[in-house]
């Protein structure tokens, strides 16, 4: 660069790099600085905050809801991520394949991702699962499945699962695409080739599609990734307040700071800022991990 | 030339002088500038409260000639006001329930209203502002902090926790009158079961209504804060928390929950009663207006207070109350119309509508109660204590979470006391 633009470029780059400051490092910085002391309230002024050293993480750590809830947070993480990749691949290599009609699928496979996910997580608790006259008690009632019409499928037992089935169910479109546009992107005439040497569609999309979406798939992993450590409307959704079987860090914190909209509750604000700073490492921490044993690689057709 | 422009002089002189002294004792007076209060409702715009509400407003506005913009945010006002309020954001009047008030504010952010309601109001009839309301309603206002001030104002009668029952499934099952004491609950409960109905039931919303009521009743409210602070766990191994799990447990042995009690998502359990499957349900004096579309109008109310249970410190004759009410901004730039607001939405002509549209208790003499809650108001006026509002354990998120999904697991078969216990007290150690 040359040194009379240099004036130019800091003055271009200032109003940006403000923004960043001030409304992305000094929450984070904020938030940081809060774990340490005990407040009355979130907006209490510095002069009133109380140390209290590392006891909120003590407390957090030593807190069975909190430890459960960064359980579910993995379980969210591990099961719902192979889960949902696994399905966004299959519809995304079928789609890419020459189905018929092929606009038409892509569409109503993203179309639950386009819905509301207050809409949705209300139809699926309130119709889809519900044990007296939902959509899963009459079908498995019509089978002759006595068994499974009687499940709870929102009772302690099976909450968690019922939330993470129809949370993966509206993710899937959207992971499909991110895929599907990946997939289109490798030459036709690398599957050709292939064909030529007798090597079938299965076979073509170990060998050829999946390395060479690597990338793609690496990216869909990190959002994955923050998507899960911010997962938090549709704990709330399915449980009044922080619950065993859906609690979420987001959850927990969005309680300690805010308390229970349904009344009671009592704030931790402290403990609600170490929560979002355990988040905020999470991310920083899987970020790096992923840079270490993923990293991106130059991709040449 | 110069005689005429003389004339004109002189005309116009004239003219000035008389237009002048028809004028002198009209004195131009400012006229009075309309103030605008800023309302954040607890309410959203579509709830039948809402409509009561409105028309409190109109009235005033027309009085008055001020306005009054309303923020119908619902309940998320409860968990935003606080940083609103220390934001700066100019709000004169807010709502809230009195136990949330009480842990979240104290007396901070709030206006003594002591003077205003020693006034006379437009439709007070003549008599000062807290004489139009109801004794209780005075003193849930001054029983909220230690000095006795008005530092919220309730905007309805009591809300009171009761057993909500159909009277014609009671009537069907040969039960001709409520439970007084545990004992008669079962035996009530199983005539229900024997005329082909579900006894009760519950939502997740409202699961603490069983666990920290029963505790509240058999220990008091001070036991139960007490037992939150502890973080060893081990003081859920009191016989009072067995005895509580042992109760459901045989309830549910005996088939007297809905067998989608444990799983119900609200408000599916609440929409039991109503529909006919199911006759009784524990819930505040909202209940029936909140299913009023699907109970329908002829709907047979019947309600009664917890029935007394074994051992307990206190009987069916303390009922459970807690208030909503109006909180004002004590940097409000505009208290006396602000008061004058509230003297119309705590009016007797008010107050009537509120019973007739939202079906809840009123806050004034004189007024009748809504015909669903007629039982209710014998409840009330033979009580003789009241207590804190069941939502005390909800105080520790930690402990609450443990105790909910444990109780869903007891009252649908898949947890044994001795087993709820035991988990309680490993799960709240922190």
């Amino acid at each position: 660069m040359k040194k009379n633009e240099i004036p130019f470029t800091v003055m271009s780059l200032a109003p940006a790099f403000a923004c960043i400051l001030l409304l992305f490092f000094y929450p984070i910085m904020r938030i940081f600085v809060m774990s340490f002391f005990q407040l009355r309230i979130v907006s209490e002024r510095f002069a009133n905050w109380k140390f209290y050293g590392l006891e909120n993480y003590r407390f957090l750590f030593s807190n069975y809801l909190f430890r459960r809830s960064v359980v579910n947070m993995l379980k969210i993480w591990i099961i719902g991520g192979m889960g949902t990749f696994l399905f966004a691949l299959i519809f995304a290599f079928i789609l890419s394949s020459g189905v018929k009609a092929k606009g038409f699928w892509r569409a109503a496979i993203f179309f639950p991702n386009t819905i509301s996910a207050v809409a949705l997580a209300n139809m699926w608790l309130q119709y889809v699962y519900n044990s007296n006259f939902g959509l899963l008690k009459t079908i498995f009632t019509a089978l002759g499945m006595e068994n499974l019409a009687a499940i709870q499928w929102t009772g302690p037992d099976y909450i968690f699962g019922s939330m993470l089935f129809s949370y993966c169910f509206a993710c899937t479109g959207y992971y499909m695409l991110i895929f599907l546009a990946g997939i289109e992107k490798i030459p036709g005439d690398l599957y050709e080739n292939a064909y030529l040497e007798g090597a079938g569609k299965l076979r073509c999309f170990f060998i050829i599609t999946l390395p060479l979406i690597r990338n793609v798939f690496r990216t869909s992993i990190m959002l994955w990734t923050i998507g899960t450590v911010n997962f938090f409307t549709w704990s709330m959704l399915y449980s009044q307040g922080p619950a065993l079987g859906t609690v979420v860090p987001g959850v927990y914190m969005y309680a300690s700071i805010f308390g229970n909209n349904q009344g009671g509750g009592k704030l931790d604000i402290g403990a609600g800022a170490g929560i979002g700073t355990i988040m905020t490492l999470i991310v920083i921490i899987a970020y790096a991990v992923m840079d270490k044993f993923f990293p991106e690689e130059e991709v040449e057709y | 030339m110069k005689r005429g422009f003389q004339t004109w002089i002189i005309i116009g002189l004239s003219l000035m002088v008389l237009f002048v002294s028809c004028n002198r004792g009209k004195v131009a007076v400012p006229e009075k500038e309309s103030v605008k209060l800023v309302f954040w409702s607890q309410w959203n715009e579509h709830e039948t409260q809402a409509t009561v509400i409105k028309e409190g407003i109109q009235l005033y506005e027309e009085a008055s000639g001020n306005t009054v913009e309303v923020n119908w945010g619902g309940r998320d006002i409860w968990t935003l006001i606080i940083p609103a309020l220390d934001a700066g954001e100019e709000v004169d009047i807010f709502e809230m329930a009195s136990d949330r008030l009480k842990m979240y504010f104290g007396t901070k952010y709030l206006l003594k209203l002591d003077p205003y309601m020693d006034k006379v109001y437009p439709l007070t009839n003549g008599k000062v502002f807290k004489d139009i309301l109801l004794p209780v309603v005075n003193a849930a206002a001054m029983d909220y902090w230690d000095d006795g001030s008005y530092y919220f104002l309730p905007s309805g009668g009591p809300t009171m926790l009761l057993f909500f029952y159909n009277k014609d499934i009671f009537a069907e099952a040969g039960i001709t009158a409520p439970p007084g004491d545990w004992a008669e609950f079962l035996e009530v409960c199983e005539k229900i079961k024997a005329a082909g109905y579900y006894p009760t039931t519950i939502d997740d919303a409202y699961m603490d209504y069983f666990y920290c009521n029963y505790l509240e009743y058999m220990k008091g409210p001070g036991w139960l804060r007490e037992a939150l602070q502890d973080t060893t766990g081990e003081v859920w191994g009191d016989p009072a928390v067995l005895q509580m799990a042992e109760a459901f447990a045989d309830m549910y042995r005996k088939g007297y929950f809905h067998p989608s009690s444990g799983s119900n998502k609200w408000p599916a359990g609440q929409m039991e009663i109503p529909l006919g499957t199911t006759a009784m349900y524990i819930c505040g004096t909202w209940y029936p207006n909140e299913v009023a579309d699907v109970a329908g109008s002829d709907f047979n109310w019947g309600a009664f207070p917890i029935p007394t249970i074994p051992n307990a410190l206190f009987k069916n004759d303390t009922v459970q109350i807690v208030s909503g009410g109006y909180c004002v901004n004590e940097k409000t730039k505009h208290p006396e119309e602000v008061m004058e607001l509230l003297s119309y939405l705590n009016s007797p002509q008010i107050q009537k509508r509120f019973v007739e549209i939202t079906a809840s208790p009123p806050a004034t003499i004189d007024t009748e109660w809504p015909n669903v809650l007629k039982d209710a108001e014998v409840v009330f006026m033979k009580a003789t204590g009241t207590m804190e509002w069941p939502t005390i354990i909800k105080e520790e998120p930690s402990v609450d979470a443990v105790f909910r999904e444990n109780t869903a697991k007891l009252i649908s078969g898949a947890m044994t006391p001795s087993q709820y216990v035991a988990d309680l007290k490993a799960k709240a150690h922190r």
